[in-house]
């Protein structure tokens, strides 16, 4: 056999097995259905959500940490909602994904309250930084390189026993929208990086309702908080609500955590996570009616 | 500009389609290639921060001056000039390199420094691949020195034109861009005498594409994906993982550290390649070793390669008893260790290397050279592996570590039972284990040739590589810089 002969008959069992594992890829994730929404990566949970939300249309875009994370959006089928939640990182991430408009527009922006001080100091996390790549939007147009394909991550989510996200009622609210905590101090009480992220939130806010979209603020349940840290989220809620009007969710006082699921102290389980999202849309839609009216 | 970036894909389809245009064939050959590739090195080290390429700049003159000042003296049979010379280019490159890189970490040790010229000089930034370009030049001082780059040399004792294509050829070893930040260290002596016009046709296809699908995947399957879990161990969270998830994490890492370095220089080694160059291999399965001695024949081989002929041979090596020998050894291994990085604990690392290898050299040092060629039994060579595997593993953690204070709660938290943190535990055996089964391959070559002759260029060989590639399209490992080029 010639030396080119051999040579070709190399780069064909190359190809054939490039496309054998791309065909075993394509199986499990469009027959199987074991796209993963987790992966073992909070690099690559995070792009497979900003992946998911990509196009446009979403009615509602939940922005934050991966406690926003865990709630089912595209990427888990639930095509109302793009979730913009990223692993290690806070609401400023969602926040710069849409304002850059490497996702779609959504109808309302969610904004995390929770985590509205998390890595203060730092603008974005990797994520953020990984959307501007050209193999983001690849993986955005072709479902096999897209972060919720990677064979790990499918893997892991097979060892976790990941099940279907299920149509869940919604958690029953006393007061929609609920009352603005008192926060006698404004943002000048609190320190310069900290004042400087409220007024980076306050900006890209302000952006995001220019553009026609409507802002609602939510405290999910994350279990109790410092009284120090708690003071200075009602600081932050009571100024972004005067600065934005947009109105506020304290999900944490109206849902007892005894009707919620943990995985560890502060991420939710899949069913109540599917429940909180179920209760985020209901009141997104009758305060759409109030603003309607 | 990094390897496994958009960028450099860009920069290479283009450099190595005007390498090969028919220019390339004529009488000028040569001159376009090497020019071009000298070029395209310098586009490759500034595209980040062009200011760098100033310093780059001083070391590739002062280092072209020097050389043809010695092979002229050397011409002519004046030793003393050419020792005067050598000496004066190697205080610059060590100079370049005290300044960038160890003035910040020795100023903290100097009593009464005013404040402000301790911030100026903490300020200093440590230019990229700095520790490997001075490396180079020394190596090419020191051989045209010694003679073993005289016949290559001859044209930079004439002037005019063919001096000018001395500096040339000078410029494009110390910059060509395969080895440029992170090595291969490739040898004044190596790459010298292969500086020539290249042609297509002369390619070896088949070095090229396993060497850059190996080393892509080992950099961007492997290390990157094990990246993101074992930072947690230097990490004030360390505190939330449990005895198991440390122990896989630093296993985790040391799988980490040899695929990121090994996967760079195979990368070196395929590009290189693609350009009609050849560079030595820099990492024949480390992990195999059955000593410390032996870790570091297999292990960064370029660097060893050069601390033996530039630093422990002309120390004088085990020339000069015991005693001496001992003390060279530490010697090579500190400073090793500290050409690492600027920091005590890299010191550190390198010194109980040293010890390793002293106390290795005392228990052995009665065993006559025929007992130590032959074969040992298995039980003995299974022992040896568990030990320098383990040994090599648990060092590690002084050069992960921020500090030692990292490594003492390291060892506190082992002792703290605490919830397994899944991703690290599912990444540290997934991922760890490809390099694992990486090393049983490399156990096969050495021990069972005649079956690996079978494997090699068949259609398995071909489908791994397949797979390689389709994990390198699905399943890399968030971007990560590569670990050596800090160094």
């Amino acid at each position: 056999m010639t030396s080119s002969n051999k040579t070709i008959q190399y780069l064909t069992g190359v190809m054939i097995s490039l496309f054998g594992c791309f065909g075993l890829q394509a199986i499990a994730f469009f027959v199987l259905q074991l796209g993963a929404a987790k992966t073992e990566s909070n690099y690559f949970s995070t792009i497979s959500r900003f992946q998911g939300a990509v196009a446009p249309g979403a009615e509602i875009a939940v922005v934050g940490s991966s406690i926003s994370g865990r709630l089912p959006g595209r990427e888990s089928g639930n095509r109302e909602v793009a979730n913009l939640g990223s692993d290690g990182g806070s609401p400023l991430d969602g926040l710069t994904m849409l304002n850059e408009g490497l996702v779609g527009r959504p109808k309302w922006l969610v904004l995390e309250m929770n985590t509205v001080f998390s890595s203060v100091g730092f603008s974005e996390t990797p994520a953020v930084a990984g959307s501007r790549d050209p193999w983001f939007k690849i993986g955005g147009h072709v479902p096999l390189l897209g972060a919720s394909a990677r064979p790990s991550g499918m893997l892991y989510g097979c060892l976790l026993g990941r099940k279907k996200e299920r149509i869940l009622a919604p958690f029953v609210l006393q007061k929609v929208p609920s009352a603005i905590p008192d926060a006698t101090l404004g943002i000048e009480s609190l320190p310069t990086l900290k004042q400087e992220r409220m007024e980076l939130l306050q900006e890209g806010l302000l952006t995001a309702r220019r553009a026609g979209t409507n802002i609602l603020l939510v405290r999910y349940p994350a279990g109790p908080m410092k009284q120090e840290q708690l003071d200075e989220l009602n600081v932050a809620i009571s100024w972004l609500h005067q600065q934005t009007g947009a109105p506020y969710l304290d999900l944490e006082s109206q849902i007892p955590n005894s009707q919620l699921v943990f995985t560890d102290s502060v991420h939710l389980g899949p069913e109540s996570a599917a429940r909180l999202l179920a209760t985020i849309r209901e009141a997104s839609r009758e305060l759409e009616l109030t603003v309607a009216h | 500009m990094l390897f496994n970036s958009w960028e450099f894909l860009i920069f290479l389809g283009v450099t190595f389609a005007l390498y090969y245009l028919p220019v390339s064939r004529g009488r000028h050959g040569k001159a376009w290639q090497v020019t071009l590739a000298l070029f395209a090195s310098v586009v490759f080290y500034g595209w980040e921060d062009p200011k760098l390429l100033i310093l780059l700049a001083v070391s590739c003159v002062g280092n072209s001056i020097a050389t043809a000042r010695i092979i002229l003296y050397k011409v002519a049979g004046d030793e003393t000039r050419v020792s005067h010379w050598v000496r004066l280019a190697v205080i610059l490159n060590l100079s370049l390199l005290g300044i960038f890189k160890y003035a910040p970490f020795l100023v903290g040790m100097v009593p009464g420094l005013p404040p402000d010229w301790m911030e100026a000089i903490k300020a200093i930034p440590l230019p990229i691949g700095i520790s490997f370009y001075t490396f180079h030049g020394i190596s090419m001082i020191v051989d045209v020195a010694r003679g073993e780059v005289t016949r290559e040399s001859d044209a930079m004792v004439s002037k005019g034109t063919r001096f000018t294509k001395g500096v040339r050829d000078i410029g494009f070893y110390l910059l060509f861009f395969p080895q440029l930040v992170a090595g291969p260290i490739v040898k004044a002596k190596q790459f010298w005498p292969q500086i020539a016009a290249k042609r297509l046709e002369d390619i070896q296809w088949g070095l090229v594409l396993r060497s850059i699908i190996s080393g892509f995947f080992l950099k961007m399957v492997v290390a990157d994906n094990l990246a993101e879990q074992t930072v947690i161990l230097t990490k004030p969270w360390i505190t939330a993982a449990s005895p198991i998830d440390l122990i896989l994490l630093l296993y985790g890492y040391s799988m980490q550290i040899f695929s990121d370095f090994a996967g760079y220089s195979l990368i070196a080694i395929g590009l290189a390649a693609m350009f009609g160059y050849r560079f030595p291999i820099n990492f024949d399965f480390p992990y195999l070793s059955t000593s410390i001695t032996e870790f570091w024949r297999r292990w960064h081989m370029s660097l060893s390669a050069w601390l033996r002929d530039y630093l422990y041979i002309p120390l004088g090596g085990n020339r000069k008893g015991e005693a001496r020998t001992y003390l060279n050894l530490f010697l090579v291994m500190f400073l090793g260790g500290l050409w690492h990085g600027a920091e005590w604990k890299f010191a550190l690392w390198g010194t109980l290397h040293g010890a390793f290898l002293g106390i290795e050299r005392f228990c052995f040092r009665k065993r006559s050279r025929e007992e130590a060629s032959r074969p040992r039994p298995a039980w003995r060579a299974v022992l040896g592996w568990f030990y320098t595997f383990h040994a090599v593993t648990l060092l590690w953690l002084t050069f992960l570590m921020p500090d030692l204070h990292q490594i003492g709660i390291y060892f506190q938290e082992l002792t703290v039972p605490g919830k397994l943190i899944g991703p690290a535990v599912f990444s540290s055996l997934i991922f760890g284990s490809i390099a694992v089964i990486y090393h049983i391959f490399g156990w096969y070559r050495e021990h069972r040739a005649d079956r690996f002759a079978k494997f090699r260029d068949s259609r398995l060989e071909s489908c791994a590589y397949g797979v390689m590639l389709f994990l390198i399209l699905t399943n890399s490992g968030a971007p990560q810089g590569f670990i050596y080029f800090q160094f």
